[in-house]
Order: structure tokens, then sequence, then C-alpha cells
């Protein structure tokens, strides 16, 4: 840490003299500033000051001030010679001072080195509250720095520690004109600039002093950079690492939304059936669903309870449909599958059977009469009451919950729907693990082989003489609370379990299939913007 | 309108074979979305000997929309939270998984169901499920308390009402 001096600031002060207020009075110290009048000298420097010795100040950090003059040498000192020629005939000495014991500043031009070494010396038996030198030069710049060979005095640097004041260098123009100024001020009031005016403004005595009085504004400074730049620096590198964690984690869920696009896209996802989101069939899709007449055959109704068996449809279609290329003849036992959009639907759960009613109004169909609507899925229903549930409400067939939307149609993927579908794939995986490892634990899954890795951890510690026994073998104990299966219907149990995990997991993925973000907080949903895959 | 004429003949449906135990009326002639059930506590339960109110309300868009069924009279269950709500969880009347395919009887049925056999692994009052799970006889001591405290006289249907008619 060194001393850095942010400013010198020159004024006039009036004194009053105490010795014309009569002989025994108490020094009176009147005084005035009369530079605030600007009636008289006044100069502020910022920059361009050296500290030359910051030792022994009692003010590191404020205002050094005092009453500027220039120390004496002896008479028979040849430096007064040496130095009579930077200094103006009249400069203020000591004697011209004010007699009371005023904090003093002393000022002198750095002639030579033994001449320095002589100013301080006077200086130091002075009330001084530090010393400026100026090099006598017409430069502006500010002085060489501290340790400086022109600051040398062939003591080895002792004069600083002898030195118990601070001491500074301004430059040489500055001093000069100082030196010049310190020069006018120096007799009494008749004799100072302004001086008829000053005294006739205080009526003022006129031995009173008027004299430049100097301050020096002082601080630390710090090896450390500065405290706000520190907090920027901070600040700064906070912000550059958020910005590059939600730069990638945007990026991540780009491709994650494209995966799940296309995913989607080939149908490997049914959005809608996981409970991710609810989809609505666009209207030129259902359109495309054909329509026929309905038609039930009445020698097909001495089996109506067969669904499954696919050589006899109970139900035979009559072409009704606008669409001419949707080609279904009565007697056709052509399976459905194959006017199909999608091909999931295998022929044996297109054996729809029997279906004498729709059943979204509970109205039965009237022979030949009733225009049905069919979905690739081999359910039928009045083109009014489908058409306005795939519309308005959802994707998924009433009966089956089979997916109707066309193929290769794909809604707009959201960050909130790729986060469910992450959250439930996790779940799946987990809820597959424990089926895994409850009925054939060494099957060497890689899922499987972590919770091995913690049991063996976990055996290691509790159970340090079973551990030989092989690890793979116990239960792993649920991770939802499923309750204690009961070993007579476990297979029972395991499907129980496998629905209940699967409620869980649309539990757990996300509340409801339609509200969205919109019960998060302010704070949530920013995050949640700024991190999406958090 | 097609859901009127649905709910007409579900409610017919209803009415001439209801599930067992159970007796079915509109809460008012002029309003066909919401219905009052009676029902009877299954005899081979705890709650044997309680006459139950539930109430069902259909929302609007009904068969669309899932149906609500909540009781009215307190009942000490896992299933049903142990309020004034009585709201019931019920996988079929779950958003994702109503179809309009499923119908009331079928709703009906499986909370008659629920009451007979509750479900304590997906528990709404989840101190009742590990009371049903690990103190049985605790547990039927508690419910047929509540059975006599609550559920015996005609079944009262008022403070579940405000709440169905807010929710359809």
């Amino acid at each position: 840490m060194s001393m850095i001096v942010d400013e010198i600031y020159n004024v006039v002060l009036l004194f009053s003299n105490p010795s014309w207020t009569g002989e025994g009075t108490v020094p009176s110290t009147l005084i005035r500033n009369i530079t605030a009048l600007s009636l008289g000298y006044s100069s502020r420097i910022h920059e361009n000051v050296t500290v030359l010795n910051s030792k022994y100040s009692s003010v590191t950090n404020g205002v050094i001030q005092g009453l500027l003059y220039v120390p004496d040498l002896e008479d028979n000192d040849p430096c007064t010679e040496a130095l009579a020629p930077y200094l103006p005939d009249d400069v203020v000495h000591q004697w011209n001072l004010p007699p009371t014991n005023y904090n003093l500043i002393a000022f002198a031009p750095w002639v030579n080195a033994q001449c320095t070494r002589a100013l301080l010396a006077s200086a130091r038996a002075d009330p001084l509250r530090a010393f400026i030198f100026y090099q006598p030069s017409n430069s502006t710049a500010k002085p060489p720095s501290a340790d400086s060979d022109a600051w040398d005095l062939n003591d080895e640097g002792r004069w600083k520690t002898q030195t118990h004041f601070p001491v500074f260098a301004v430059s040489g123009i500055y001093g000069q004109e100082l030196m010049e100024q310190l020069g006018l001020y120096s007799g009494n009031l008749s004799e100072v600039p302004y001086g008829l005016n000053i005294s006739s403004l205080y009526d003022a005595d006129p031995d009173d002093y008027v004299r430049i009085w100097t301050q020096i504004t002082c601080s630390e400074e710090s090896t450390l950079p500065n405290i706000w730049v520190f907090f920027l620096i901070v600040i700064g590198v906070l912000v550059a690492v958020i910005f590059s964690t939600s730069l990638l984690m945007h990026f991540l869920q780009a491709r994650r939304r494209v995966s799940l696009r296309r995913r989607v896209q080939q149908g490997e996802i049914n959005l809608e059936g996981m409970g991710i989101k609810r989809l609505t069939v666009p209207g030129a899709a259902i359109e495309k669903f054909p329509l026929f007449t309905y038609n039930y055959e009445s020698e097909s109704e001495t089996v109506p309870t067969s669904p499954t068996s696919p050589t006899s449809p109970r139900q035979a279609r009559t072409e009704a449909s606008r669409r001419p290329e949707s080609f279904a003849t009565p007697s056709s036992p052509l399976p459905i599958s194959e006017k199909g959009l999608h091909s999931p639907f295998a022929s044996s759960t297109v054996a729809t059977g029997y279906q004498p009613m729709c059943a979204i109004c509970l109205e039965p169909y009237q022979n030949r009469v009733t225009i049905i609507r069919e979905l690739p899925c081999g359910h039928i229903f009045h083109p009014d009451c489908i058409d306005e549930f795939l519309s308005v409400c959802s994707s998924l067939c009433p009966l089956c919950k089979a997916c109707m939307l066309p193929r290769g149609y794909c809604p707009k993927v959201t960050n909130s729907m790729v986060r469910r579908e992450r959250a439930i794939r996790r779940l799946r995986d987990r809820v597959e693990m424990e089926d895994d490892v409850g009925s054939r634990p060494r099957k060497g899954r890689m899922h499987s082989w972590g919770s091995n890795l913690k049991k063996i951890m976990l055996k290691a510690n509790n159970d340090p003489e079973n551990s030989s026994t092989s690890i793979g073998l116990q239960p792993q104990p649920h991770t939802f609370s499923l309750g204690s299966p009961d070993i007579r219907r476990q297979s029972e149990s395991v499907r129980h379990s496998r629905a209940l995990a699967r409620q869980r997991m649309r539990e757990l993925a996300g509340s409801e299939l339609d509200e969205e973000d919109h019960q998060l907080s302010t704070w949530q949903q920013m995050r949640r913007k700024v991190f999406p895959g958090f | 309108m097609a859901s009127q004429k649905r709910i007409q003949k579900e409610l017919a449906e209803c009415t001439k074979s209801p599930p067992q135990g159970m007796t079915i009326a509109l809460a008012s002639e002029s309003n066909l979305h919401k219905w009052h059930v009676t029902l009877q506590g299954p005899p081979n339960s705890p709650y044997a000997g309680g006459t139950f109110g539930l109430v069902v309300s259909l929302p609007v868009e009904y068969p669309f929309k899932a149906p609500t069924v909540t009781f009215s009279t307190r009942i000490y269950h896992p299933n049903v939270t142990n309020d004034s709500q009585g709201s019931i969880c019920l996988g079929a009347l779950k958003a994702e998984n109503w179809k309009p395919a499923s119908k009331l009887l079928g709703v009906l049925e499986a909370v008659r169901g629920l009451l007979v056999e509750p479900m304590p692994d997906d528990p709404l009052e989840a101190r009742i499920a590990d009371e049903y799970k690990n103190d049985r006889k605790e547990f039927e001591k508690n419910a047929k308390a509540y059975v006599a405290r609550y559920a015996k006289g005609a079944p009262k249907y008022e403070e579940p009402t405000a709440a169905g008619e807010a929710k359809s």
C-alpha cells in the first residue's frame, strides 16, 4: 500500500495579526478565505504529483494542510546562494508567518543533494506537516518516481527514514508558478495583491497576514484492484458462466426437441397416451378416416360373441365414403389394418367385434341407415360424435386409446413436453429395472449395474458376514412404496404395481395434461427459460 | 343435444339396474348434470350398515370430460379425503384416463368396489392408508365409528353440491 495524492489545493487566507490587539492578549485566530471572494490566488492540481516519502505521515487517508513557506537555511550555508536564483526576493520564510503555532508545509526547489539535505534538516525543526519539492524546469510532466536516481541524496535512501513527514514532488512548471505566488503573499496587507480591496472589505489591520494555505488530499492506493472493479469482474464471470450454461442447455434442449419430434413423427411415442400433452387431430386428418353405412349382416348374428375370429366379419361395410379410393366391399373380409394409417394396429387389435352402438352417445346404429366413421383401430362412431371428440378433446380413440394422429404429424414440441417425456422415460426405466431385478436379477442390464454397485456398498457397510453371497439375488427394495408383495398373488401384484407405477409416473412427470407452466411462479418460469434442461 | 341424450340413456340404465345397494336420482328434475346417489355400505366391508350420499357432477362437455364423484357423507377411507369435500381418488375419473366410452354405471361400480377393497397404495389419506396396511383392526374400528357417527339415516347432499357446481 502506498500513499497517493488526490489533490493539492492552494488558497489565500487572511490571518488577523494577534500583535495589534495589544500586549498579553491571547493570540486570536481570525481567518478569512480570501480566495473565496476571488481576491486571491488559488490553484488546484490533481495529477503529476509524486510521493517521495510517505513514512511517518500521521495522515495517510485524508487532508494534510498548513501554511506554505520556504525553510530557512543557516546564514553561512552555501546553499542559500545556490537556491537564491529560484526564490523570489520576498518569498515567505518562517519569520513571515503568523507567530501562532500553525501547521506548516515546506516548499522548495530540489537543486542538488546537499541543499535538499540542508532544507530537510531545517524543516525537521519546524511543526511541519509535509514538504513539497519541485525540480526547477519547464516540465509539466509528472516528476520521476520515488525510487528514481533524481531523488538520491547520496545517503542510500536514509533521508527517507529520518524524515518524519511526507515528501512530495510536483512538476517544474507548477513549482515555479507556486513559488512566484509565494513571493507575492509575504508582506503585509499593503503589499499583497488586492491588499486594498481586502482591507476595505474586512476592515483589516494593516499588520494582518495574507498567506498561502495548502491542502494536500491523500488516499491510500491499494495494490488490490479497486473493490468495484473486483465486483465487476466477479459479476462478469458469473454472467459469462450463466450465459454459457444457458446456451449449452438451450442447445441440448433443442436437440432433445428435435429427437422427440422425430420419434413422435415416426410413431414411436404417443404423446397423449403417455400423458405428456393433450392433443387434437387436425380436421383434414379426421376427414380422411373413412365413412361407411352401418351394415350388420344377419347371418353373422349366430356367432355374435366371438370377437376373435377374424374370418367371419360381423360387420361389413358398404361404401358410403366421399373418397373413392377407400374401397371396402360388403363382402370383403379385408383386414382393416391394411387401410389403416398406422401400422401399429396389428390385425389382432383390429378385431373390434360387434359394435351395435356409438360409444360416445350410446345411440344404437340403424342397420343400412346410419352413416358411421371408422377409425384406423377399427372402432366406429357417429361422424358427428367422433369428429367433435377428435377435433376438440383428444387425439386418442375413445375406446382403445390408440393414437389417431396421422403419421408424420407432430405438434409443436415444447421444452415442458421434452421434460415430461424424459421424466416418464426415466421412471419407466426404473420400473423396468426393478421388475428385472425382482424377477431375473443377473440380466446384466446397464441400469441394474448401478444399483448392484450400491447394494455392494450397502452390504459392505451393514452386513459384512453376508457379503460373500450372491449380490443380485435379493429383491430390490421398491422405490415406489407399493406395499409388501403378497406371494400368493405375485403375478397380479406385479401387474398391479406396474399400473400403479405408471400412474405415479404421470403424477411425477407433470401434474395435469393441460396446464403446463402456468402454475409455476414467475421465478420458476424464468429459471426454466434460462436453464431449459434443469 | 347428444350429451343430454346420452346422459338420459345412462340415467335410465342406472336407475333400471343400479349397482348393488345403490339408488340413483337427479338432484333436481330440471338438471341432468347432477345426480344424487345413495349407497348402502357393502355388507362384507366395515362400512356395512351405513348409508352414504354420493354426488355425481357431469360437466357440460360430458362424455368428453370426466364426471366428478364425491362423497357427501363423511367416510373413513384411504382413497377419500377425510373432509367435507369427500373427493375420491378413482383412476377411471382422472383426466388422462377418462374416455368417452366409459360409463357412469362402471364408475359407480368402481366406487362401490373401492369400499369393499380400498387401494392403500394410491391413497389420498396417507395416514389412513398406513393404518389400513399395518393395523387393519384399528382401521376397521375407526371406519365403523365413522359409519355410526355420520352414515346413519338419510344422506345429506348440501356441502359438496356447491363444490361440484363450481367445477362443472
